[in-house]
């Protein structure tokens, strides 16, 4: 009996598990708001060229590119970066060099990690410039 | 006569540094309206001013009613050139700078410690160390407010709440509506 109603309760724990939303948890910076109040988590950097913002969405992965004019703000930690589109242009098509074995060999573990942390940033906005480029982010 | 002389330069420049504005706290003159207390870095971009009131507010305004920018402003002008640098990263020029500001002070005190005096060598290495480091930082720091002015002046803001709140996963729910990106 005692198990029949262990069964139950967990039964009953699985139900009310899968009623609740699965497209809104709670997640921590960095994220993104929108004038409509709704937040979306992102990938560093969130980059700003001309009127449009460009972001990759943290668990999605996509990108996607919104008009200025409908973004409230950031949070602190979003490393938002205002870029002309020549620079936008220039990190987006050239290629980013730096391998993770080869920085982590030659260079200083802490001295390491910044410069890993630059090349991923700068592979973020390569991925936001040849998806906005091409017409692949998702609007 | 040397007394003479030098209490005769001394309240020139005194009265030099009175008549200059100096004295007082950055501040701009624009269209005839004094804006006082305002934060560094006073910029301007693309014939724009950019400013931040003592209130936090970022300000901008055309240059050509721009009537005087206090020297206290301490004001850059910046080139197109520039402008690229302004989203370029600062992880790994912040972190040598930092290592070499770190290594200048470090041989100073070795030397203090051990000779009990700095020596010229010793000493002239570390100037070399210090002093360039702290620039660099000082206009990494400065490139960074920059463009958190340019960003705040397009009507965005930076919200500094660390609470956890409910985040839309991206693509569901909510339809992101938008243009197209056609460049």
């Amino acid at each position: 009996m005692g198990k029949i109603i262990l069964l139950y309760l967990l039964f009953i724990q699985f139900s009310s598990f899968g009623q609740s939303t699965q497209d809104q948890e709670p997640v921590s910076e960095p994220y993104i708001v929108y004038k409509n109040g709704m937040r979306y988590a992102v990938s560093k950097p969130v980059v700003i060229c001309d009127s449009m913002c460009y972001y990759i969405n943290r668990f999605d992965k996509k990108v996607y590119a919104q008009p200025i004019a409908k973004i409230e703000g950031f949070s602190q930690k979003s490393d938002v970066r205002w870029m002309t589109y020549q620079e936008f242009q220039r990190i987006g098509s050239t290629p980013v060099k730096g391998y993770f074995w080869g920085i982590v060999t030659i260079y200083p573990t802490g001295l390491g990690i910044f410069i890993m942390s630059d090349i991923t940033k700068r592979k973020h906005i390569k991925k936001l410039y040849l998806n906005t480029r091409y017409g692949n982010s998702s609007i | 006569m040397k007394t003479l002389l030098f209490i005769l330069s001394l309240s020139i420049s005194g009265c030099a540094f009175s008549q200059s504005d100096w004295l007082f706290k950055p501040y701009v003159v624009v269209n005839d309206t004094l804006y006082e207390n305002v934060k560094h870095p006073v910029f301007i971009m693309d014939s724009v001013l950019y400013i931040r009131t003592a209130e936090g507010v970022v300000m901008t305004f055309p240059s050509r009613d721009v009537n005087y920018i206090s020297k206290r402003c301490l004001y850059d002008r910046i080139t197109p050139r520039e402008k690229n640098r302004l989203s370029r990263s600062v992880a790994t020029g912040s972190i040598l700078s930092l290592a070499g500001i770190f290594g200048g002070t470090i041989s100073i005190v070795i030397d203090l410690q051990e000779l009990s005096y700095a020596s010229a060598s010793s000493f002239l290495f570390a100037v070399a160390l210090i002093i360039p480091s702290s620039f660099v930082i000082y206009h990494f720091i400065q490139r960074k407010r920059q463009t958190k002015m340019i960003i705040e002046s397009k009507g965005l803001r930076f919200i500094s709440d660390d609470s956890e709140e409910l985040v839309r996963r991206g693509g569901e729910g909510e339809k992101q509506s938008g243009e197209r990106n056609s460049k």
